[in-house]
């Protein structure tokens, strides 16, 4: 361990790859990835503010340097669904009196950047070959210090109403959403990006409160990623000292959400549009990840993994279901199965398309519940898919990006890149079979079925 | 081959028929050129084409380019000795000798497409004769040449007083058509063989490799030496080396050595070897294959140099020069396990296999690519075959491969099938990890599953697909097309191209039409198959940090394919083909969806093979590429006109095509916004920071894609199969060498060909906002 600047850094070499990384945590709250990849052209920068689509409702940032803030000491606030992803556009968007926003001054500079908006975390990043530090020191000042005005507003607004057009043009996006939404009493599961609405309502004030409880630099993570020298690390950490400096750092905000009842808000729905092919979609709420049993850190990790592996070990293109009900052409290669896990809900969804919507449903609901029952698993494809998350994972460190953002989204769980080689490691059949049965529950179930108009 | 290849010119030992020519054309009777004329008309392609490098290839690719519109046979017309060797002012000392022996030249001028070749003895006479009747009595006239291909900077005749422009007179007068070609330039130069040869000299052997398109290469048959090579326990194989050929310094090289279709990875000593030999001033090439052991006395081998590693010296003992040498076989292999450049493997006629090899990655690739020409029935049978082939004898149901490739730390196998222009393209891809963590090697397994995949499918008893799954593929696929019309963008996209091109091959798409699958009976499928196995170009790509025998596994499996000197061979400027754009044209669609999609297709950009591609990039990051790109910035960012909008090249057709997803009730202003910024381009109403911003954006992407294994292969593929055959250090150049006039000269030839626009039908009620916007 060292320190520099405030930053005290660990250092650790992966057991896998033999790659290298240190990780700093800066006293305001502020920590950083840096992986190192020696040989490589590509830099990477991935900021994560763990605000994202479904935190409706937030306590406010604390006056105390200090993280988290209680929810007795500052104001609860509501915003409208949408503003996370308003809010990411928002800091993209266009000086009214420049004409050029984020974006194209990164570009100027020879920078990709982009961002994307998650249930809670939303992600900006950026690839590059040079001026990194010069991109890094733009980007980082705009999220923490994110320009809001009227002109602007408007001019956002405008650019998310035309994309949630081009959304609506997709039943598949709207069957998905639909399930995820229905699962749900409470957290907004139904639109990333808001409604047109909800986006109409979205206020200046309402961007204010979230740029001061999120954008600001104890809230935020960092990972970067690519062939650093020592000078040039210790340049970065100069760079982002000074920035932390010069920011009022107070706790960060706390998103809240209600009690989430176990059973799912809707069971069974029929949507209809205009589509070439029908299909169904199914989400499975698992009650034991909530607001009041969150999942964090290495856990969150070992509960998501082991719940992919799980549930593709029983339903994924391995799987005897799969290929029986693929035989008989109620699914096809569309079919998808995908746990999502974040601190406070869990869902498995499951669906794609299908020429008998209810009937697919119904006979994967059936299979999945009677494997589980009757402990119809497979110990060896249960293995094998661990394994093969270990090679996914040793292929992802080959692309710079992609280990980039996995070790943001590590940061943010508050695990390093480097703790997934012994969290696979840990992932067992027996802990995952109590972790999962949530599936046999027939109230756990919302089902939508999209049907030709 | 070189023996079949080469005959020697007295009049009545040569039939014309033969493919090379070697004589003295002056000597030939009026029966002689009728029988040549028979093969006829040429389109003849002229130089020495010493090297067969980057520059020559351009002309070859405009020669064969010419035969296939016009139906007219290649010809290279050459000379046995290089023309200037006999002008007065000619220096030896500039010379060095030939870059490629004759034999090996004219092997590849053929393999290269060129129907036949002459080798015109330099005589005195023949020297003597001036352009005019160089060009009329022997070209025109006497071989029945109808078209001729020259560089712009070449000369001949008497006194080298034929120029190109002297040749573009000439053929107006005559009624021939003159094709003259630029000079093909790397980094700000021509390339020739002047300059490789320089490269060479200095122990620069990367940069003539980059330069010829090739290594350099000496053949010859291995001879007897001393055996001091297999004493110290590195036999060498020995090669005389040609005084009629360019010898490169002396000393040790990273060296490559082809052994009848297969090649090695070697290392080479060429010199005078003083440490051991105190008499001999003739210099021989000695090489020693590594990881191999085998005779080759007596066999012709082919020894293609790769990197210099140092010069020849003297050492003090033979202890020292063993322990030197041993450093240099380490060096050598490091190199060659590390270099990231495409290394030819094996060549069996019709089968090539490459390997690019890197220690960056901890991924392996392998993939396999089918290449034919594309039809109606083909495009449906190859996608469908894109689905059948995934299963197998050895894994009768899809989900056993999946178990099998998962068990092999989440190995993936998958296909995908593309079309460029009339080139129809099924790649299937192994992706897996080059090592587990016990020990195993995944990626050996993997890529003998594939080759399983491909050669022992899933047949019924009468030897036809299995029935059931046949048919259950069938529907799966015409499902798919089905979603793909439902993508509203990609259905766009996709009905644009097939309106630009109706009735014509680049516009039938890459997966067939619902129709012809529906049509499609096992045995079409089956025999299809077949013909993918015989007739299809088939080139089997590897990459990353494999052993020698997992390498060794994969030549193995290769055999497996029927060898077939017949199949297809794509050619830049022939296969892909290019065709010719209809006019401008306007198509509307209507569907029931919120966001009018509009597609914007412009011809004119330069043919795929034709350098200067980089310019092309420049020009389409600025118009919609960049996020302060002038249809971003315009139709989006001032105007909020459209969500999404971008532009994108389509090389092979020579296509920019601009994408929108239009905010309802702005079609109108949306397509005028968007043509005034292509006519911002073409008046060069762009920032200097937007260019060199593009220019910086372009160049990024092409140092990115060397960061990522599969990129960096997709691209050395993408430029073998255009023939550029470029590095990404060359593309790189190109794109700094760039200027913003060139961008605007580009941006004048483009010219709108087709408009298509899918808007909401009018006809229809409109939703309920909740019922489609919002989750119900």
């Amino acid at each position: 361990m060292s320190v520099y600047h405030g930053f005290i850094r660990n250092e650790k070499k992966d057991s896998l790859s033999h790659n290298m990384m240190y990780s700093y945590r800066h006293p305001s709250g502020f920590s950083l990835a840096v992986i190192l990849k020696p040989g490589f052209n590509k830099r990477c920068a991935y900021l994560g503010v763990p605000y994202g689509a479904i935190d409706q409702a937030f306590y406010a940032a604390g006056p105390e340097p200090v993280y988290p803030a209680s929810e007795h000491q500052t104001d609860l606030i509501r915003v409208p669904a949408g503003t996370a992803h308003f809010m990411e556009y928002n800091v993209f968007g266009r000086q009214p009196d420049s004409g050029w926003g984020l974006k194209q001054e990164m570009s100027a500079l020879g920078v990709e950047a982009n961002a994307y908006t998650d249930y809670a975390a939303t992600v900006f990043y950026f690839s590059c070959v040079d001026n990194f530090l010069l991109s890094l020191r733009q980007y980082f000042q705009a999220i923490c210090n994110p320009q809001i005005s009227g002109a602007k507003t408007r001019a956002v607004r405008d650019i998310i109403l035309s994309e949630i057009d081009m959304y609506a043009d997709n039943p598949y996006n709207r069957l998905y959403k639909t399930a995820m939404s229905n699962a749900y009493h409470q957290h907004n599961m139904a639109d990333l990006w808001g409604s047109p609405e909800t986006v109409q309502a979205i206020k200046e004030a309402d961007l204010q409160a979230v740029a001061a409880s999120f954008y600001q630099p104890s809230a935020i993570s960092l990972a970067i990623a690519g062939d650093f020298t020592e000078p040039e690390i210790r340049d970065i950490l100069d760079m982002l000292a000074e920035q932390i400096n010069q920011t009022v750092v107070t706790a960060g905000g706390r998103p809240v959400s209600q009690p989430e009842p176990d059973a799912v808000r809707v069971a069974e729905k029929t949507i209809y549009d205009e589509v070439e092919n029908e299909g169904f979609a199914i989400a499975l709420k698992n009650p034991r990840v909530n607001s009041q049993s969150p999942l964090d850190g290495a856990a969150r990790s070992l509960h998501e993994m082991a719940g992919q592996v799980f549930f593709d070990s029983l339903l994924g293109e391995a799987s005897p279901l799969y290929q029986t009900l693929y035989s008989e052409g109620l699914i096809n290669e569309s079919f998808f199965v995908e746990y999502n896990c974040d601190r406070t809900f869990a869902c498995l969804m499951l669906g794609g398309e299908t020429a008998a919507p209810e009937r697919a449903a119904e006979r994967v609901l059936q299979g999945l519940r009677t494997a589980v029952l009757q402990q119809q698993y497979d110990p060896l494809l249960f293995d094998s898919l661990t394994r093969a998350l270990a090679g996914a994972f040793l292929r992802s460190l080959d692309r710079v990006d992609q280990c980039c953002d996995r070790a943001l989204k590590a940061r943010m769980r508050n695990i390093d890149l480097f703790d997934y080689a012994s969290i696979f490691t840990r992932i067992n059949l027996e802990d995952t079979i109590q972790a999962m049965s949530f599936v046999s529950s027939p109230d756990v179930a919302a089902r939508v079925y999209l049907h030709k108009r | 081959m070189t023996d079949q290849i080469l005959t020697e010119g007295a009049s009545t030992a040569v039939w014309p028929e033969a493919a090379v020519y070697t004589g003295d054309l002056l000597q030939e009777d009026s029966a002689w050129y009728e029988r040549y004329r028979e093969g006829g008309p040429y389109v003849a392609a002229l130089g020495f084409f010493d090297g067969v490098h980057r520059g020559h290839r351009v002309l070859l690719d405009r020669m064969l380019c010419v035969a296939a519109r016009q139906q007219l046979t290649p010809l290279v017309f050459s000379f046995d000795v290089l023309p200037q060797k006999l002008d007065f002012d000619f220096k030896e000392t500039h010379y060095h000798g030939l870059l490629q022996q004759p034999a090996s030249k004219a092997s590849m001028l053929l393999q290269l497409g060129a129907s036949r070749l002459i080798n015109q003895r330099y005589t005195d006479p023949f020297r003597r004769l001036s352009p005019e009747a160089f060009l009329t009595d022997i070209l025109h006239r006497g071989l029945g040449v109808s078209c001729l291909v020259i560089g712009e900077n070449f000369r001949f005749g008497y006194q080298r007083r034929g120029t190109a422009r002297l040749a573009a007179e000439w053929g107006r007068q005559n009624g021939v058509q003159v094709e003259i070609v630029r000079d093909l330039n790397s980094e700000a130069e021509p390339v020739s063989t002047r300059r490789i040869k320089n490269y060479l000299q200095q122990g620069k052997v990367e940069a003539a490799s980059r330069l010829m398109g090739h290594d350099f290469s000496m053949t010859g048959p291995v001879i007897r030496g001393h055996a001091l090579g297999r004493t110290a326990g590195m036999p060498t194989a020995n090669v005389a080396v040609s005084p009629l050929q360019f010898c490169p310094p002396y000393g040790v090289y990273a060296t490559r050595t082809r052994v009848g279709s297969r090649i090695y990875p070697s290392i080479s000593n060429i010199g005078i070897r003083p440490t051991v030999n105190k008499v001999d001033t003739v210099p021989l090439l000695e090489t020693f294959i590594l990881g191999y052991e085998m005779d080759l006395y007596d066999q012709e081998i082919e020894v293609f140099f790769v990197s210099f590693l140092r010069a020849e010296e003297t050492f003090p003992s033979f202890l020292t020069m063993t322990t030197q040498i041993h450093e240099d076989i380490q060096n050598a292999r490091d190199y060659q396990a590390s270099c990231e450049r495409l290394e030819l493997i094996d060549d069996r006629a019709g089968l090539p296999y490459y390997h690019l090899p890197s220690r960056r990655f901890n991924t392996s690739l392998i993939k396999i690519i089918a290449r034919h020409r594309i039809t109606p029935e083909r495009a449906a049978a190859y996608a469908l075959l894109a689905r059948l082939l995934q299963t197998g004898q050895d894994y009768p149901t899809h989900a056993d491969l999946v178990r099998e490739t998962v068990s092999l730390y989440g190995s993936r196998i998958s296909c995908h099938i593309s079309a460029q222009t009339d080139l129809l393209t099924l790649t299937f891809t192994g992706e897996s990890v080059k090592s587990g963590l016990e020990g195993s090697r995944p990626f050996r397994k993997l890529q003998d599953i594939l080759f399983r995949l491909l050669t022992k499918p899933l047949l019924d008893d009468d030897g036809l697909f299995q029935q059931d799954f046949f048919e259950l593929e069938k529907r799966n696929l015409i499902t798919e097309l089905a979603a793909r019309r439902q993508d509203t963008g990609l259905y766009s996209l996709e009905r644009a191209l097939n309106l630009l091109w109706e009735g014509q091959a680049p516009g039938l798409g890459s997966h067939g039409s619902a129709a012809e699958i529906s049509r499609l009976t096992r045995q079409q499928v089956t025999q299809a198959w077949k013909e993918l196995l015989r007739q299809a170009r088939l080139e089997v790509y590897t990459a990353g940090d494999l052993e020698q025998d997992t390498i060794d596994a994969v030549v193995a499996n290769l055999r497996r394919f029927p060898s077939d000197s017949h199949r297809l061979l794509p050619r830049p400027g022939l296969l892909p083909g290019q065709y010719p754009l209809p006019q401008a044209q306007l198509h509307r669609e209507f569907r029931e969806l919120e966001q009018p999609r509009a597609v914007l297709i412009y011809g004119g950009l330069p043919a795929y093979h034709e350098a200067g591609a980089a310019a092309a990039d420049i020009m389409n990051e600025i118009l919609g590429g960049v996020t302060h790109s002038l249809l971003f910035d315009q139709v989006r960012e001032k105007h909020a006109f459209a969500y999404h909008i971008s532009s994108s090249l389509r090389k092979y057709p020579g296509l920019l095509i601009i994408q929108a997803g239009i905010t309802p009730g702005q079609l109108a202003a949306a397509l005028e916004t968007m043509k005034a910024c292509v006519g911002n381009l073409q008046q060069g109403a762009f920032e200097d920071e937007l260019f060199m911003s593009a220019k910086r954006l372009v160049k990024n992407e092409l140092i990115f894609a060397s960061d990522d294994l599969e990129l960096l292969l997709d691209f050395l593929i993408n430029e073998q199969l255009c023939g550029l055959r470029r590095d990404l250090a060359e593309a790189i150049a190109e794109v700094n060498q760039t200027g913003k006039t060139r961008i605007q000269e580009l941006a004048r030839q483009l010219t709108l060909e087709e408009t298509f626009l899918l808007q909401p039908d009018p006809a229809a009620a409109a939703p309920p906002a909740t019922d489609k916007r919002s989750p119900s």
